[in-house]
């Protein structure tokens, strides 16, 4: 049986929003440039030189014949993930098993970003043989 | 994959299925044309979408109904990409022998699917699920593949595959709860 969403759960700040994603990668665009100082996205007020750990990194994990490529992947704490649907019918991504979290339906083309700080297993809740897992290094 | 018992039950509905479907040796020796493709694969999605929605009116199983759901889903979205790549090929579907087949299976499975209710019902549906995505599967396997030209066709019908085989298993389990 697909889990059902949790609404409560949803709440969950340990998860950052796509907007802070999006902004993550921009900030990890911009850093090339070593003159410049940038804002901390999570540490408004401060500035902070280039001198900095590595920048959030994004991976892509790309649905396509009813799975998950790779289906296995290791990031850093903080890291990006960026799943995109070139299936030819409409999936999700849904933490397994619990459904913490899920992104919206994918259709053909949609794609789906978050940041993550633990490690986790998700499947496709309409399609549950499809799965993969992300370990954080 | 778990692996799952032959169901002996399904198998004579996979016979009736299998009479629509699997060409016989006289079509298996005409190749088929791209728009004649075209008009088979909307038609066979249309079917079980069709199904679907019967079975969503008609079933209080909750089992059932999501699979019904994924059933309406998908094969409408398989038909929204076959459609819009036959647009941009300028392939205009064209009825044949195999589109009629299917759809004289289609009239015959409806009237069985609305003359049960209840458990029989849901038994009756999956177990036809189960036997019509075996059939689909088969001939898109052996014979809409084969005869496409089109490298873009095929490519979409090559990834339909998966998705066909991934409701074959769900069905094959769900037919088996119902024995
Ligand atoms: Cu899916």
């Amino acid at each position: 049986m697909p889990i059902m969403n949790k609404p409560h759960l949803m709440n969950k700040t340990k998860y950052t929003t796509l907007g802070l994603a999006l902004s993550a990668m921009l900030f990890s665009a911009c850093s090339g440039n070593s003159s410049q100082q940038v804002a901390h996205p999570a540490d408004t007020g401060t500035t902070v030189n280039t001198q900095l750990p590595a920048a959030p990194h994004t991976d892509t994990i790309e649905i396509k014949g009813m799975a998950f490529n790779p289906g296995e992947l290791t990031i850093s704490k903080g890291d990006s993930i960026f799943w995109i649907n070139h299936d030819i019918v409409a999936h999700n991504v849904t933490q397994f098993p619990q459904g913490h979290w899920k992104s919206p339906l994918l259709q053909p083309g949609d794609h789906f970003i978050q940041a993550f700080d633990d490690s986790a297993s998700y499947y496709c809740s309409i399609h549950p043989t499809m799965r993969g897992k992300f370990l954080i290094k | 994959m778990i692996p799952i018992k032959t169901p002996i039950k399904w198998m004579g509905t996979l016979a009736l299925v299998s009479l629509f479907l699997v060409p016989t040796a006289e079509a298996q020796k005409t190749k088929l044309t791209d728009p004649e493709i075209a008009s088979i694969a909307v038609t066979a999605n249309q079917i079980d979408v069709n199904y679907g929605k019967i079975a969503l009116k008609k079933s209080h199983n909750a089992d059932i109904r999501t699979f019904a759901e994924t059933m309406v889903r998908d094969h409408e979205g398989v038909i929204k990409q076959a459609v819009e790549l036959a647009n941009k090929l300028h392939v205009t579907p064209k009825t044949n022998a195999m589109t009629k087949s299917l759809l004289n299976g289609e009239k015959k499975t409806t009237k069985m699917l609305n003359s049960k209710s209840g458990k029989a019902f849901d038994k009756a549906y999956a177990e036809n699920e189960a036997a019509y995505h075996d059939a689909v599967i088969s001939a898109i396997k052996t014979k809409l593949i084969p005869d496409c030209h089109n490298a873009e066709l095929k490519g979409l019908l090559t990834s339909v595959m998966p998705v066909l085989e991934h409701h074959l298993h769900m069905a094959k389990e769900m037919a088996a709860k119902f024995k």
